[in-house]
């Protein structure tokens, strides 16, 4: 039996000569050959057509600056966010930390609906303002224009920098506060020369986060871009989709994917200092409320929240409910078009679907997220190891699932979860890597030093130890591939819908109402996945 | 803690089943007799594909598999993609636009398929007939009569500073009736289509990356007018109240779109797929179109519903040069981002 | 040189309360020692402002800065662990509270020469771009001291600030901080856990238990006449016999505890004594003396020596003596064999009578 046993006992016990290039390839060969056309007539050539298109550097110009302003509003609007969640208890405080699944759960055409039906010309507020005020003209007029795609982005993305930051917030020492503040500092001062330093980190890394998720954006963008704008990712599409030439498509892909990198490179160093900051952490336990000019503060701050973020998530909800007239009027609420949703034929396949989808991604995602964590732990140093887990966040899923479309020739389930997982897998090895049974090393250790084996050590005492934040991982890796559907427009299974496409297909078949139902059911699945695992982390 | 192993087992049965489960799902046997990629509209359960491709396998035994790789664009990318060894025997939906490129690209082949001779003149779009069109409709400006009391008359009309922010368009880089529109304009315009497109710029909304976007955004109120196809006042009028929404005629004419699908070149199932395109020209594939495809059927003398009557053929067609539309693209584009 | 006065300082959670009075004279060092927990930290971030108590004042050489903000009371605090900010480096963090003057700021140039002199002072020049985490315990520590001192406050709170270093280092350090005040003459609180440390490094000492200041005096007062058995146990300075009766002798009260009689000094009085009270014998662990004595004006009681444990220049012992167990300190040559019964005398007056708690 040992004989047998032995090499493969090594080889468990190396994760990391085994995971890393299993992690690798997973992600490298759809990204190989979702690249590989580009030398179809020669690299450079393809490169220069690429570079000498004006209309691509203009997409470049626009989609950096649209993501930079985006990342900018959201950070203005995470941060007292972050600040109240950090320091701070008082009523729905809950559920101000599950708005942070919104980024990551409700699919970006949902957000641009709710946009349209909150802030759109015929929307909530205008409607409202007009019959209040007798505007002839929609007083609100935003949403059409650079300041709207930045809007849409920085509400979407702002629970990003309020969780992150908040996270560090909650975690920076307060004694520091507190000497600063017996050497004499005013509050003001205290703020920015300790706190601040302090949340640094985390604020980059939020900022380089939300740039890249807006920088990725699409459908947002071309909505309310204004027409013409584009981002690389829409010249991308149109390269690929109405010009046919892939070798242009591709060299696009790699210029996008590069600045992506830098962006990622960004994110990377500010998350190690986030993480090297924590270490000698001790957390302050949130206080009430000091005096009235905090309470009167942060009331504007949620009633902001409510009227400018939750409103357009409440429109969809609304609409979701309204039953339309043949004239296309309201007619009135109704749950009619969610029971006309659950009477589609292939809602339960759907349901059944995203359950067996999600948790495939997720089994995925949490199992790399768990094995690169022990992994990671033992490498020391290297470019490598050090890059390769947050590489998933600079590469678009679009990319990657047309790359597993040209690698393995026809679409497959288990390639979109192999897509899902890695897309959610930077997500879910944040969360398992703050479980003290990984980033203390001496509980291992005393196992081994009991006589387990490296293995033992790992299943025995790793894995349980770090079964809360795994479960957490997988949480968060289920309800990010329950609400994504772009890998599976981008790579198409047919007979294989889930309930993040079926709301798609339902807003793309003009039954808006519908969709909005779908949107709904999706946003409490995934939103209650969040609200869950909130409660085991402890934030309330 | 004695709870946590077994909760770790679970997990783990679960993370395998559940792998398990959806591999087993991958693995297909290859039984089908005949290939078919087709446009997602299509085949939805909403579209033609539900009806007619049960009909086509009850009347020829043929075994149909019906594969989606998206829209008409992504259906022939990946027949292009795949043109040392395809894998689909017909592609469905390729239109006047999409044409030039999968004729250059030698991924169709021709037949001429059995009642060519009901097929009206002018929806031939090729003479080879490597592609056999099935259905068309006139592209033409949506106008909501509750939100906007006078309606443009004309292209040039949608210019006027009354109009500003009332027109939705589609980007035509992401979809087929924002190419449509850009064709139109191109075919009126000529040389002047920058200096038009800068006109127009201000009267735009927004375009926006798909017709089912934009055409919702025109239905939610957001503007009164849209890009779409004459037939769309047809669809209000079977499911809604007739008489809103109403489709524009413009003195400058209208162009059609004209949707074929044609044999694969090499195709594995040649037979089949003959038999395929023959049978989208009977009388049971064509009449089941205008009420799923939302498009006039190809062949003549198909009875249309009621509802059409709302939906009149514009007195003047015009035929747009797909060849330089990549080209008037980037001219329109060039002319929205550099105001 | 100011004194601190807390009165009647109070704070309470559910489950906790704290509630202080107690005085640091001016100019001296006043050490709080407590067990974990006891509510050492509160109180003194409580002095320091940096919370705010539910009751009770505060005062700095008699002013009441109870509603005064941190900043302006001159009171300066050396943290747990030191707290210096990571992302400045040694000069930055001892000039911090030189910038964050509101008033007469000084110039950056006079920012300089303070900082250098004040890193001279503690013998850290040269170290000013230094980080902190590139110092040993040692180093942060003076920084530490230095960044507080650079302000010149009148009062210096210490919160346990050695408890992570190891003794030696400890001891060092210690001295250190008494040197410095001294020298510069503050009003100094230092809280601690270590009994040792606060009797060593205390002109007085308060004893802290949940909450409350059960004695402050001098150290050798509260190591010898402790003011109640949790103070006694809490020091360890000598046993608490059960006593069973009072019997009035003719030379005055005794008690009477499981195994011994012990005559009481003469301010005992009958008259002080609750009749139903319970109360406790104590005496100094080193006080006690083999052999019977004089038992006529000296207490005597019978013990066994359970186990001798060796501690230098003298042994501790387990003692039982009827049932209790407690140690006993002797020098090395009188120490008892284990294993055999004594009579110990203790002299009148090194007995103390404690009332039950």
């Amino acid at each position: 039996m040992t004989s047998v046993k032995a090499p493969l006992a090594r080889l468990a016990a190396r994760p990391g000569a085994v995971l890393f290039p299993a992690f690798g390839l997973i992600l490298l060969v759809p990204l190989a050959a979702a690249f590989i056309p580009i030398f179809d007539g020669g690299a450079v050539g393809n490169l220069k057509r690429a570079f000498s298109d004006p209309r691509f550097l203009r997409s470049f110009g626009y989609g950096v600056s649209q993501a930079a302003a985006s990342a900018a509003l959201a950070a203005v609007v995470g941060l007292p966010g972050a600040f109240l969640l950090a320091k701070r208890r008082f009523p729905g405080k809950r559920i101000l930390s599950a708005l942070s699944a919104v980024p990551f759960c409700v699919p970006p055409l949902i957000i641009a609906i709710g946009f349209v039906l909150y802030y759109g010309r015929e929307g909530f507020l205008n409607r409202t303002l007009q019959s209040a005020f007798g505007f002839s003209e929609p007083p609100i007029r935003f949403l059409y224009s650079f300041a709207g795609v930045v809007m849409a982005h920085g509400f979407y993305n702002f629970p990003v920098v309020m969780r992150l930051v908040g996270d560090a917030w909650a975690s920076a020492p307060k004694r520091h506060e507190d000497a600063a503040r017996l050497l004499g500092a005013s509050e003001a001062r205290v703020f920015m020369t300790v706190t601040l330093p302090s949340i640094l980190p985390a604020l980059g890394a939020a900022l380089s986060l939300v740039f890249l998720m807006c920088f990725y954006s699409f459908v947002i963008v071309l909505l309310f871009g204004g027409p013409g704008v584009g981002t690389p990712e829409v010249e991308l599409y149109r390269a690929a989709r109405f010009e046919f030439d892939r070798p242009l498509a591709s060299s696009f892909a790699l210029v996008e994917t590069l600045v992506a990198m830098l962006a990622l490179a960004a994110y990377g160093a500010f998350e190690r200092r986030t993480v090297g900051d924590r270490r000698d952490a001790e957390r302050s336990v949130p206080s009430r409320f000091r005096n009235g000019g905090e309470v009167f503060a942060s009331f504007l701050y949620g009633a902001f929240i409510v009227v400018c973020f939750v409103g357009p998530l409440a429109s969809i909800f609304v609409e979701s409910i309204t039953i339309r007239t043949a004239a296309r009027s309201a007619g009135g609420f109704g749950w009619g078009n969610y029971a006309s949703l659950f009477a589609r034929k292939g809602f339960g396949a759907a349901i059944v679907n995203t359950i067996l989808l999600g948790l495939s991604s997720a089994a995925l995602a949490a199992a790399t997220g768990f094995a690169l964590s022990v992994g990671l732990k033992r490498t020391r140093s290297g470019i490598v190891s050090r890059l390769l887990p947050l590489l998933p966040l600079g590469v678009s899923s679009v990319v990657l699932a047309y790359g597993w479309n040209a690698a393995i020739g026809r679409p497959s389930v288990l390639a979109i979860a192999m897509v899902q997982a890695v897309s959610a897998y930077p997500f879910a090895l944040r969360a398992i890597q703050s479980s003290v049974g990984l980033s203390d090393e001496r509980y291992a250790e005393a196992a081994r030093s009991l006589g387990s084996s490296r293995l033992g050590a790992t299943l025995r005492v790793r894995l349980p130890m770090a079964a809360p934040s795994i479960a957490s991982g997988f949480a968060l890796a289920f309800a990010m591939s329950a609400g994504d559907a772009n890998a599976m427009i981008a790579a198409p299974v047919s007979g294989f819908e889930t309930l993040a496409l079926l709301l798609f297909r339902l807003a793309g078949a003009y039954r808006l109402d519908e969709a909005c139902a779908a949107a709904v059911i999706l946003a409490l699945a995934t939103g209650s996945i969040f609200f869950l695992k909130d409660a085991r982390d402890g934030l309330s | 803690m004695r709870t946590r192993p077994v909760s770790i087992k679970g997990g783990l049965a679960v993370l395998f089943a559940a792998l398990v489960a959806l591999s087993s799902s991958c693995v297909k046997k290859d039984e089908a007799q005949l290939v078919i990629y087709a446009y997602d509209s299509f085949a939805s359960e909403w579209g033609p594909g539900p009806i007619v491709i049960p009909a086509f396998e009850a009347a020829t035994g043929i075994k149909v598999e019906l594969v989606v790789p998206g829209d008409a664009g992504q259906v022939l990318a990946k027949a292009i993609d795949e043109k040392k060894k395809p894998i689909a025997d017909v592609i469905i939906g390729i239109d006047g636009n999409l044409l030039p490129k999968a004729l250059s690209a030698g991924v169709l082949a021709p037949y001429a398929p059995r009642g060519r001779e009901t097929i009206p003149r002018k929806l031939v779009l090729d003479d080879e007939w490597r592609l056999t069109p099935y259905d068309w409709s006139s592209f033409c400006i949506m106008w909501d009569s509750e939100k906007l009391a006078v309606p443009p008359a004309s292209l040039e009309a949608l210019t006027g500073p009354e109009y500003a922010k009332k027109l939705i368009l589609m980007d035509p880089r992401t979809s087929t009736p924002g190419l449509g529109f850009v064709a139109w304009t191109a075919a009126i315009y000529g040389d002047g289509l920058s200096d038009y497109w800068k006109r127009l710029s201000p009267s735009i909304l927004t375009m926006s990356p798909g017709w089912d976007t934009g055409y919702g955004l025109f239905t939610a109120g957001e503007a009164p007018l849209v890009i779409s196809y004459t037939t769309s006042a047809a669809y209000h009028a079977e499911y809604e109240t007739a008489g809103r929404y109403k489709a524009l005629e413009f003195p400058e004419g209208h162009p059609i779109q004209i949707e074929g699908a044609g044999i694969v070149a090499k195709a594995r199932h040649r037979k089949a797929a003959e038999a395929f395109i023959d049978f989208m020209l009977t009388p049971e594939f064509q009449s089941a179109l205008p009420t799923t495809n939302w498009m006039y059927p190809a062949v003549e003398g198909i009875a249309l519903p009621a509802s059409y009557e709302y939906s009149r053929i514009p007195g003047k067609t015009l035929t747009a040069n797909a060849a330089g539309l990549d080209d008037a693209v980037k001219t329109v584009l060039d002319a929205l981002q550099n105001r | 040189m100011v004194s601190l006065e807390l009165c009647a300082l109070t704070k309470s959670w559910p489950g906790a309360t704290v509630d202080v009075s107690l005085i640091a004279e001016a100019g001296k060092v006043l050490a709080v020692a407590g067990p974990s927990g006891c509510g050492k930290s509160t109180m003194l971030r409580m002095a320091a402002g940096l919370e705010r108590p539910d009751s009770g004042r505060v005062l700095v050489g008699g002013r009441d800065v109870t509603d005064a903000e941190s900043r302006d009371r001159g009171i300066g605090m050396v943290f747990q662990d030191y707290a210096l900010f990571p992302h400045l480096d040694v000069a930055g963090n001892v000039s911090y509270g030189l910038r964050s003057r509101r008033q007469d700021r000084p110039s950056s140039g006079e920012i300089a020469a303070r900082v250098s002199k004040l890193l001279d002072a503690v013998d850290l020049a040269g170290f000013g771009r230094r980080k902190p985490h590139e110092l040993s315990g040692g180093e942060r520590q003076r920084v530490a001291l230095a960044r507080t001192l650079a302000v010149e406050p009148s009062i210096v709170l210490f919160d346990e600030p050695l408890s992570s270093l190891d003794a030696a280092l400890r001891k060092r350090l210690r001295s250190d901080i008494v040197d410095e005040q001294r020298r510069l003459g503050f009003t100094a609180v230092y809280v601690t856990h270590d009994l040792e440390e606060a009797m060593a490094i205390g002109d007085s000492l308060a004893v802290m238990e949940s909450g409350r200041i059960l004695q402050s005096a001098s150290p050798r007062e509260v190591w010898s006449a402790p003011s109640s058995v949790a103070v006694a146990r809490f020091m360890g300075s000598g046993p608490c016999l059960p006593v069973v009766r009072m019997e009035l002798a003719p030379n005055g009260l005794e008690a009477i505890t499981a195994a011994g009689r012990f005559p009481l000094p003469p301010d005992y009085s009958v008259d002080a004594l609750s009749p139903n009270g319970r109360y406790y014998l104590f005496f100094e662990r080193s006080a006690a003396m083999v052999g019977a004595g004089n038992s006529g004006n000296a207490g005597s009681f019978a013990a066994s020596c359970l186990r001798v444990d060796f501690a230098g220049d003298a042994v501790d012992c387990l003692m039982d003596s009827g049932g209790e167990r407690f140690n006993l300190r002797f020098p090395v040559r009188e120490a008892p064999a284990p294993g055999t019964a004594y009579r110990f005398t203790v002299s009148v007056d090194r007995t103390r009578i404690l009332p039950a708690d």
